[in-house]
């Protein structure tokens, strides 16, 4: 059940009004509810899988117990990486396996042994990242003695397993997600008009700009070697912009979708291909996943403390891991050693905190000055991307060796490229307003907020008439596979 | 909550009422186009009607590209319209029949243009916006292409989603608003004159396929032989020809044998006239073609001239 299908707005429409007619006086109900819904909801990928996301449920939320009930640190440790080695074997089995099986065996070819792996044939359980993510975050919180252990099943079940964040985030953490669980929740008439307005762009994000994006990102990526480097970088602004509108877009769906049922879900994106440098970008980029890295793996690792080496391998491991964290392909790992390499001197030279604040704010024109920050930044990170999307280190390698070559300079061309004006007019309507709205929570917070109701409304119509006519053809959400 | 649940209905109402009526407008206009291979006028004359006709050409692109209705009409003196449907198999040209037979005038003569791809089915829906003017709860043609998964359940009763995304249709419709007489003719009566010729289609699909096998779908078998009997019960004569195919395309479907047998059979079994133009002298010429199964304007004269005579010198219409 896609958020852009009419499915789901069927879906979300009986769970909004059981949820505030039926079950509006009982918080347990209410709780109930949202676990069925949200089980019916994975359980519509495929309904194999649940018996996967029940068991890693029960195995985090009795972990919990058995970690908050322990007082010898022996126990507590061993509870602890019992939670942690069954999480991450999960991921292990299902993620990883065939990479490590794969790599190994052509490892030792290059040292004269053949051998032909055992792999296994099983499809990636949708959400499995996000929501073994969500588990070990509450493991680890109880263990460092953050939080206590929550002893309600269903709510924390509600916590992992919460519709709209269960296939692709954002990555709640027990500390923000947890304590709403557990209080009433009262309809806020401004928060779910909010939620609504957050809805509408997220899906003008994802069928208008995502999905036609797509369209020209693949072709142009899977017939590379057809094409001159002047249109293997269109190809690559494609993906550029389809990424984002994809995942950003599903975020927003997933905010504007729990902000009806009155939850406050963590911010993933604030205008990240605004930032002025690298170190910007990813405090702008998938929020919800760097500040986990952050604070679960990067802090613990010694942060940006210590000497320039402690730094160094700080930031390698932290980025390897993001990238290895997608999917198991070297083009991630590659994608997150050069985000490494990119933000590295920031991190060494101690200016990574130097632009916290929204790029060129109460003004309507960057400076200079922030303009090349911007565009160089957004240069690095399409460079980036280009690993990101391509289908194997050799395919990157292709498509930038023949960037950086003569062909740089012809005209770009690809089929039916006249058929993707219109797409590029939307990707570039579409930055302006993200830049007018950039000071907000997502683009069209404000716009028009306090012109008269028909102005406001006529927007609104406009953005349902563009999202009409111009959906591209259904695609999967790209972060869905991860 | 009140509040907001009337928001939404003020929001949201005006969208359905007026998203009815530019639903009844866009199928309208859409419907009016000769384009998406020229599938429009055949439907609306089924729709409406209008195909009134004593002779009427049944099958798919081969029947479309192959029997020119002018020429029929004025060779045999009466009325005849061509119902072929480019990319369909008996499926969905058994639909047409239907039409034919509840909306229309009944012909005298049905002449039934087989080969081997009419009793298999297709994977895909070919040209599916063919069908966005006339989806709309109508449950003949909701059954008929339901198999596939092109359209929802909400594509058919709720209108303008079937619209959703399509901008392709969308820009026809607009385009036709806007310059209503940029809608150039591409059929005349159903037939549709291709003036191309020889192209490398069949060497492509050679390199492609190398060789190609059809599944007979019993199901569709079973439909076609109900077809026969339903319009026989209803005093239409059925002529079943295999029309010419180029000569070296007729090696390329490797059991197109068994397809020809089972319509020999059928035509045995059902008393019909079956005519088979594999061996024709215009199959070993590809200037009559424009790919393998295909004849181009000039091959669709020329083979039309030779079915009206043999008709005349079998007197099917007289009998």
């Amino acid at each position: 059940m896609l958020f852009n299908s009419i499915n789901f707005a069927v879906f979300l429409i009986i769970v909004f009004l059981i949820y505030w007619f039926v079950a509006n006086k009982n918080l347990k109900f209410q709780n109930l509810l949202l676990l069925v819904s949200s089980y019916f909801f994975y359980a519509c990928w495929d309904w194999r899988f649940l018996f996967l996301l029940v068991f890693s449920t029960f195995l985090d939320y009795y972990t919990g117990l058995k970690l908050g009930e322990s007082k010898n640190q022996k126990n507590r440790k061993f509870w602890f990486w019992l939670s942690i080695s069954i999480n991450l074997g999960f991921l292990g089995v299902f993620k990883y396996y065939n990479f490590f099986a794969e790599t190994f065996a052509s490892s030792m070819s290059q040292f004269g042994y053949l051998i032909n792996p055992m792999l296994l044939n099983v499809i990636l359980p949708v959400g499995i990242s996000f929501y073994t993510f969500h588990g070990l975050s509450y493991v680890i919180d109880i263990y460092k003695n953050r939080i206590q252990a929550e002893r309600n099943f269903i709510d924390y079940s509600v916590f992992v397993s919460f519709f709209p964040l269960l296939v692709a985030g954002p990555i709640e953490r027990a500390t923000h997600l947890l304590p709403q669980i557990k209080v009433n929740r009262h309809f806020d008439y401004n928060n779910a008009i909010d939620g609504l307005k957050q809805i509408l762009w997220g899906l003008f994000k994802k069928v208008v700009i995502a999905d036609n994006c797509a369209k020209y990102a693949n072709l142009i990526f899977d017939n590379s070697d057809h094409y001159s480097g002047s249109t293997l970088i269109i190809g690559a602004l494609f993906f550029t912009f389809q990424i984002y509108g994809d995942f950003s877009g599903y975020s927003d769906i997933a905010i504007g979708t729990a902000r009806l049922l009155g939850i406050d879900l963590l911010r993933n994106f604030a205008f990240p291909y605004f930032s002025r440098d690298i170190a910007e970008f990813w405090r702008r980029w998938h929020i919800s996943l760097s500040s986990w890295f952050k604070d679960y793996l990067y802090i613990p690792l010694g942060g940006s403390n210590g000497n320039m080496w402690m730094k160094i391998r700080n930031i390698g491991i932290i980025f390897l891991v993001s990238g290895f964290w997608h999917g198991a392909n070297w083009t991630f790992i590659v994608w997150g050693l050069l985000n490494a390499l990119y933000i590295l001197p920031s991190i060494l030279f101690q200016t990574n905190r130097k632009n916290l604040d929204i790029v060129a704010q109460g003004k309507f024109l960057p400076s200079v000055k922030e303009f090349c920050s911007i565009v160089i930044t957004f240069g690095l990170t399409v460079f980036a991307w280009i690993f990101f999307r391509a289908n194997n280190l050799h395919h990157a390698l292709s498509i930038v060796a023949q960037i950086f070559s003569e062909s740089i300079f012809k005209i770009p061309y690809y089929k039916d490229g006249t058929l993707s004006i219109p797409t590029i007019c939307l990707v570039l309507i579409f930055v302006l307003i993200e830049w007018i709205g950039r000071e907000n929570q997502y683009a069209i917070a404000t716009i028009f907020s306090k012109k008269p109701k028909f102005l406001r409304w006529g927007f609104y119509y406009l953005i349902l008439i563009v999202i009409f006519i111009f959906a591209g053809s259904n695609q999967q959400f790209i972060y869905f596979q991860f | 909550m009140e509040k907001f649940l009337k928001q939404v209905f003020l929001f949201v109402f005006p969208i359905l009422i007026v998203g009815y009526f530019i639903d009844i407008l866009l199928s309208d206009t859409l419907k009016k186009s000769n384009s998406y291979t020229g599938e429009f006028p055949t439907w609306n004359a089924l729709y409406d009607g209008k195909v009134n006709s004593d002779i009427v050409i049944c099958g798919s692109s081969r029947a479309t590209y192959h029997f020119d209705s002018k020429m029929i009409e004025s060779e045999l003196k009466t009325r005849a319209f061509n119902l072929g449907i480019v990319g369909h198999s008996f499926a969905m040209q058994n639909l047409r029949n239907d039409l034919l037979l509840t909306n229309n005038k009944l012909p005298k003569l049905l002449i039934y243009s087989v080969d081997a791809r009419t009793l298999a089915s297709n994977k895909e829906l070919y040209n599916p916006d063919q069908f966005l003017p006339y989806l709309f709860w109508n449950s003949k043609l909701e059954k008929t292409i339901n198999n596939y998964d092109t359209f929802t359940w909400y594509d058919y009763k709720i209108p303008l989603i079937r619209f959703y995304g399509k901008f392709t249709a969308l820009k026809t419709i607009f385009s036709l608003i806007l310059h209503p007489k940029n809608n150039p003719i591409l059929r005349i009566k159903g037939f549709k004159g291709n003036i191309s010729i020889w192209n490398n289609d069949f060497e492509k699909a050679k390199i492609k396929l190398g060789k190609y096998k059809t599944e007979i779908n019993k199901e569709l078998k079973s439909d076609f032989e109900n077809f026969i009997k339903k319009f026989q019960l209803k005093n239409i004569k059925i002529i079943l020809i295999y029309s010419p195919e180029y000569i070296d395309g007729q090696k390329f479907i490797i059991n197109r044998n068994e397809s020809v047998q089972i319509f020999k059979s059928l035509a045995k079994k059902y008393n019909l006239t079956y005519l088979d133009y594999a061996t024709d002298l215009i199959c070993f010429d590809k200037k009559y073609f424009y790919n393998a199964s295909h004849l181009n304007k000039t091959g669709a004269e020329f083979f039309t001239a030779k079915v009206t005579d043999t008709i005349q010198k079998l007197k099917i219409l007289e009998k």
